[in-house]
């Protein structure tokens, strides 16, 4: 009990560079919403006549990222669907280039992505600054990824044979893609 | 180690899914870029899985502290294959980290990484340190991989001492020398009488002065030093607890006040817990007892026991004759009030330090609560006027200091024996 008390000063370690959770989770919930709502005015800029069936999809899809932000899993697909079905809506009705989907799709998976980086995120923890910059990075090679595989898509869906046939080549890889992630994730 | 796949792999499953087929039944190709943007991400992300490998320990810098003390500790982590770790490391109740966060993500390193902290012993007791929660994931957040780990790592936090610059002096001594001035005569420092000479007495011991006044020879009588036998009698039949603290508590605190207070002049301490659980240690003297009793103070909990329990199941040993007997109760069990009263009557020189359960009581919302609470302090000052009676020192001990309660017993003492004498 009269020991002396363990000495101060240095004892090797290190401190850990860490940001507070709360703080990257608002920035992440910000970040989303106005990744979201531009994705949402993207296709409402030049809409015509279609406005009035442009308008609920969006207000769907952004009220899906909002339900989805608040930790809700179900509402993330919700809001997916509203943006995509937004813009394929539009470009139905405009029949404006297929090429916007490239970036369209690698956008939504990007918000997507923050949505569910910011729920995971536990608020009372410290993040590591080295944690976040790999996080950071790997947004940027999924968005990267998004973008090829949707530009691959419609390479693919190009080629001019047809646009039913194009249409069936697209069908038959994303049927070969799901079975293949199907026995993926049967494999694990 | 437990693996669980993130819930996005089935909302992106879905969507992609559902794309693909739209996109085929509409012709669209924008729809099955949509669709192909999520199912290559999948893809890509679960070719990306590895079972990581991850190893957390945490070491303390030392095994004892006291109440109160800040403890260096490192938390080392290693990991390979984990594209992200989150730590989570819960503490047992009693200690708390003073520096550092319990809930930490970190992206590991190459090598293995040393965090420090600092932890921080709120209440006395024998802690294992709580366990580490490590969910490891892959880069892409996808799998997450869980594992718990218990720190075999033990604390024991000592109650903090409180100074007792004067405790409370024993009736009576024992043979065997010590700090105590005895009330008898014999070899000492402290002068007690005189006395006419007879043979044996040694020449130093003469009182020339007083020989050459009264004409004939007198010597001088001391009282020896001599140390008394002290047992500390802990209740631990009931307790009354709010927020962080209770009568335990401070119970065990004053005990472990009052053992280092008499061990250091050298006086014999005993320990008797006296509960649902009764445990006893023979008194005995030194730095080493000290520890035993601290050790055995740690161990002290309520144990919830209707059997009826006496004095009679203490072994005569753990209380020695003309030793003074220092109870630490709350008066609340029955039987604790009944046995020290037996102690009493079995001729123990008692002390009883009435540890007050009324200020962690919380004070009920209708008239019979309020009544019952002005009812139970008139209750106890009956109780301890009964002890009182019998020429027990007995002393409420709220929020003051011990050693304020400890000079009441002092000179409550005092004034019983210029009473009786």
């Amino acid at each position: 009990m009269d020991r002396p008390s363990a000495r101060g000063g240095d004892r090797g370690g290190e401190v850990v560079p860490a940001l507070r959770a709360s703080r990257v989770r608002l920035t992440l919930a910000l970040t989303a919403v106005a990744l979201g709502c531009g994705l949402a005015a993207y296709p409402l800029a030049d809409a015509g006549r279609d406005r009035p069936a442009l308008l609920p999809l969006a207000g769907l899809g952004l009220l899906g990222l909002l339900f989805s932000l608040a930790g809700s899993t179900p509402m993330l697909a919700v809001a997916l669907v509203g943006l995509g079905a937004e813009l394929v809506v539009h470009q139905l009705a405009t029949g404006s280039p297929a090429a916007a989907a490239i970036g369209y799709g690698a956008g939504l998976l990007l918000v997507a992505e923050l949505v569910r980086w910011r729920v995971a995120l536990p608020p009372a923890a410290l993040v590591d600054r080295e944690a976040v910059r790999r996080r950071v990075e790997t947004l940027g090679a999924t968005t990267a990824v998004g973008a090829l595989a949707a530009a691959a898509t419609l390479l693919g869906g190009g080629v001019a044979s047809g646009s039913a046939l194009a249409a069936a080549c697209v069908g038959a890889v994303g049927a070969v893609g799901l079975l293949g992630l199907a026995r993926i994730l049967l494999a694990r | 180690m437990t693996r669980t796949v993130s819930r996005r792999a089935g909302v992106y499953a879905l969507t992609s899914a559902l794309a693909l087929l739209l996109g085929l039944v509409l012709g669209s190709p924008a729809l099955a870029a949509l669709g192909a943007a999520f199912a290559a991400w999948l893809a890509v992300a679960f070719a990306c899985v590895r079972a990581p490998e991850a190893t957390v320990t945490l070491t303390c810098a030392v095994e004892r502290a006291v109440e109160g003390e800040r403890v260096p500790a490192t938390l080392e982590v290693s990991s390979h294959g984990a594209g992200e770790l989150e730590l989570l490391l819960t503490l047992s109740p009693g200690i708390a980290l003073a520096q550092g966060a319990p809930h930490l993500i970190l992206a590991p390193g190459d090598g293995p990484r040393s965090l420090p902290l600092v932890l921080v012993a709120e209440r006395w007791g024998a802690y294992r340190l709580g366990e580490i929660v490590v969910r490891a994931r892959d880069r892409f957040g996808l799998v997450a991989f869980h594992a718990r780990t218990e720190p075999g790592l033990a604390l024991r936090v000592y109650p903090r001492p409180e100074r007792l610059p004067r405790p409370i002096r024993p009736l009576e001594t024992q043979p065997y020398a010590g700090n105590q001035v005895a009330r008898v005569k014999g070899d000492g420092i402290e002068f007690a009488d005189i006395r006419p000479f007879v043979r044996g007495d040694r020449v130093r011991r003469i009182n020339w002065r007083a020989s050459a006044r009264r004409g004939e020879t007198y010597v001088n009588e001391a009282h020896p030093e001599r140390n008394s036998d002290v047992v500390l009698f802990l209740d631990s039949f009931a307790e009354v607890r709010a927020g962080a603290g209770g009568t335990l508590d401070r119970a065990v605190r004053a005990a472990a006040s009052l053992a280092r207070a008499y061990l250091d002049r050298r006086d014999r301490v005993g320990l008797v817990g006296f509960g649902g659980v009764v445990r006893w240690l023979t008194p005995s003297t030194g730095r080493t007892q000290l520890y035993r009793i601290v050790d055995a103070l740690l161990e002290t909990e309520v144990a919830l026991s209707y059997a009826w329990k006496g004095i009679d199941l203490l072994p005569p040993r753990s209380l020695p004759p003309q030793s003074l007997v220092v109870a630490l109760t709350p008066l609340l069990d029955e039987r604790s009030v009944l046995a020290l009263l037996d102690l009493r009557a079995r001729g123990f020189d008692l002390v009883v330090v009435d540890v007050s359960p009324l200020p962690f009581a919380a004070v009920g919302g209708d008239d019979l609560d309020r009544l019952a609470l002005r009812l139970w302090p008139l209750w106890r000052e009956a109780l301890r006027h009964r002890y009182e009676r019998l020429g027990v020192a007995v002393v409420e001990w709220t929020d003051r200091p011990l050693a304020e309660a400890i000079e009441e017993v002092r000179s409550f003492r005092r004034y019983a024996r210029r009473a009786s004498g």
